[in-house]
């Protein structure tokens, strides 16, 4: 479990989150949803200690992490696996060296048992012969499921994605989107999920936290996000007309 | 630079990265610097002889020129400047595409240090390989004086390698590395931190790039001056 207690960022006296706390299960997926510069991704870069908050704690399993050195989080970040918006996979690496990166860094497996772990990740991901293809040679979707594969090959307690499904086709997303869920629960981790996309409320969010101008501003279920009748959240989940027409039936 | 310096986190893959930049650096350099030399020593040949107006001085002066001013001043600081320009924006745009696109960041999440293991074996690869690169420069510079001198009839042969074996002084060559050693210094660490801090998406990159070149190449001439300054005076 996650917890984050009376978190605040701000940059350049800009405040960015404000007093944010809250919780995120094991086993669950945990959705971040708000709008642009709503903090979504600052306090996912908080959670994961890529910026230092001004106030508050973090939580890991009930273990402070925020305010600890770089020596002193590396055992945690070892848990930590993310899944960035763009992939961010490393270019002068393929798919294979890509996903076993964590794995030469960090244990003391052979080459063959790493190569059994890189195989069985991308297989959970439905990716195959693409063991020596380089990044660029993959589509949005390919690059999206090669970094969940990286993300999960050191087998972390905590997944964290960062719009997973920015930029997918539908399809693709919901495949997405079903993978994280599936293997969430699988590996039992805890995961936290930044999105925009409100397939993803509907199908896999066990949990929904949302964010307002910094702010926790709404936090619930699926089913008690569709019965809301805070104004900031419709607006924002039911923006579009097809989703205004789906809430009148 | 503080947090470059730290005990590599596996050192079997910061040595797989030292090999590859050295590959990178000394024989990714090998073709412009051969081109550069060959070429340098030939207009430093042709251009002292057209210089020398007083029959007093021996044509094997030529020789003794063009070997001084390519082991002193041309093989290490021009071809710095070259190394700058491939090399350094080399540098630069590869650690400032990987900022934008966050795989310093997927590094940093990893808990890599991420300056260690992008920079650390840039900078050891430079230190390792660029005294080679230049003593190549070195000699490619003086026979490209002697191609150029003989085919052009301006100094014979004999008069050419007589000039360049005459007062030779071997400190020359310490002194022209001790400058390779500390230009390849500025132009790995400046040419990372540009890329390394660099925000914002392509345009940023090219900025990035560019600044490296252009502030390894005004620090390698301050520093050939200050260098000249303490050691040959």
């Amino acid at each position: 479990m996650i917890e984050l207690k009376n978190i605040s960022k701000s940059f350049n006296g800009r405040t960015i989150l404000e007093n944010v706390s809250s919780s995120f299960k094991k086993g669950q997926v945990n959705l971040v949803i708000g709008g642009s510069g709503s903090g979504k991704t600052v306090m996912m870069k908080c959670m994961v200690g890529l910026v230092d908050v001004d106030e508050g704690d973090i939580l890991y399993d009930g273990k402070p992490f925020s305010g600890l050195s770089r020596k002193e989080r590396k055992p945690f970040r070892q848990e930590i696996g993310m899944v960035f918006q763009g992939g961010a996979l490393f270019d002068s690496l393929t798919v294979e060296q890509n996903v076993m990166f964590p794995l030469n860094m960090f244990t003391t497996l052979s080459l063959e048992e790493k190569k059994d772990r890189v195989n069985f990740c991308l297989n959970r991901v439905n990716l195959e012969n693409v063991n020596n293809l380089g990044p660029s040679e993959l589509s949005g979707g390919m690059k999206k499921r090669v970094a969940i594969a990286r993300a999960i090959a050191p087998k972390p307690n905590y997944l964290f994605c960062d719009e997973p499904n920015s930029g997918l086709d539908p399809r693709t997303s919901i495949i997405i989107d079903n993978l994280i869920k599936e293997i969430t629960e699988e590996f039992s981790i805890t995961t936290i999920v930044n999105t925009h996309d409100m397939n993803s409320v509907m199908e896999i969010g066990d949990k929904i936290l949302f964010l307002f101008e910094g702010k926790k501003w709404w936090e619930g279920s699926v089913d008690d996000i569709l019965r809301t009748d805070n104004k900031e959240i419709n607006d924002f989940i039911f923006a579009s007309k097809l989703a205004k027409a789906i809430k009148k039936v | 630079m503080k947090e470059m310096i730290i005990k590599p986190e596996k050192f079997s893959i910061y040595w797989k990265q030292f090999v590859r930049e050295l590959d990178n650096f000394g024989y990714g350099s090998l073709g412009i610097v051969a081109l550069t030399s060959v070429f340098m020593g030939a207009v430093i040949t042709i251009q002292t002889v057209y210089n020398l107006v007083n029959p007093l001085v021996p044509l094997e002066a030529v020789g003794i020129v063009a070997r001084d001013s390519i082991i002193l001043e041309f093989s290490p600081t021009m071809m710095s400047l070259v190394l700058a320009g491939k090399i350094g924006s080399s540098i630069a745009s590869e650690i400032g595409t990987m900022r934008v696109t966050e795989q310093i960041d997927a590094l940093e999440i990893m808990g890599i240090n991420s300056s260690a293991y992008l920079v650390l074996p840039k900078v050891m690869a430079a230190l390792a390989i660029f005294p080679f690169v230049v003593v190549i420069s070195m000699f490619l510079g003086i026979f490209g004086g002697w191609v150029a001198g003989t085919a052009a009839g301006v100094i014979s042969s004999s008069e050419y390698i007589m000039g360049i074996q005459d007062s030779f002084v071997p400190f020359n060559v310490v002194f022209a590395l001790i400058k390779t050693v500390t230009f390849s210094l500025i132009i790995t660490t400046v040419s990372a931190y540009q890329g390394y801090h660099t925000e914002g998406g392509a345009l940023e990159v090219g900025r990035s790039s560019t600044n490296a070149v252009v502030y390894s190449s005004i620090l390698i001439l301050i520093f050939d001056y200050i260098l000249t300054q303490l050691i040959l005076t």
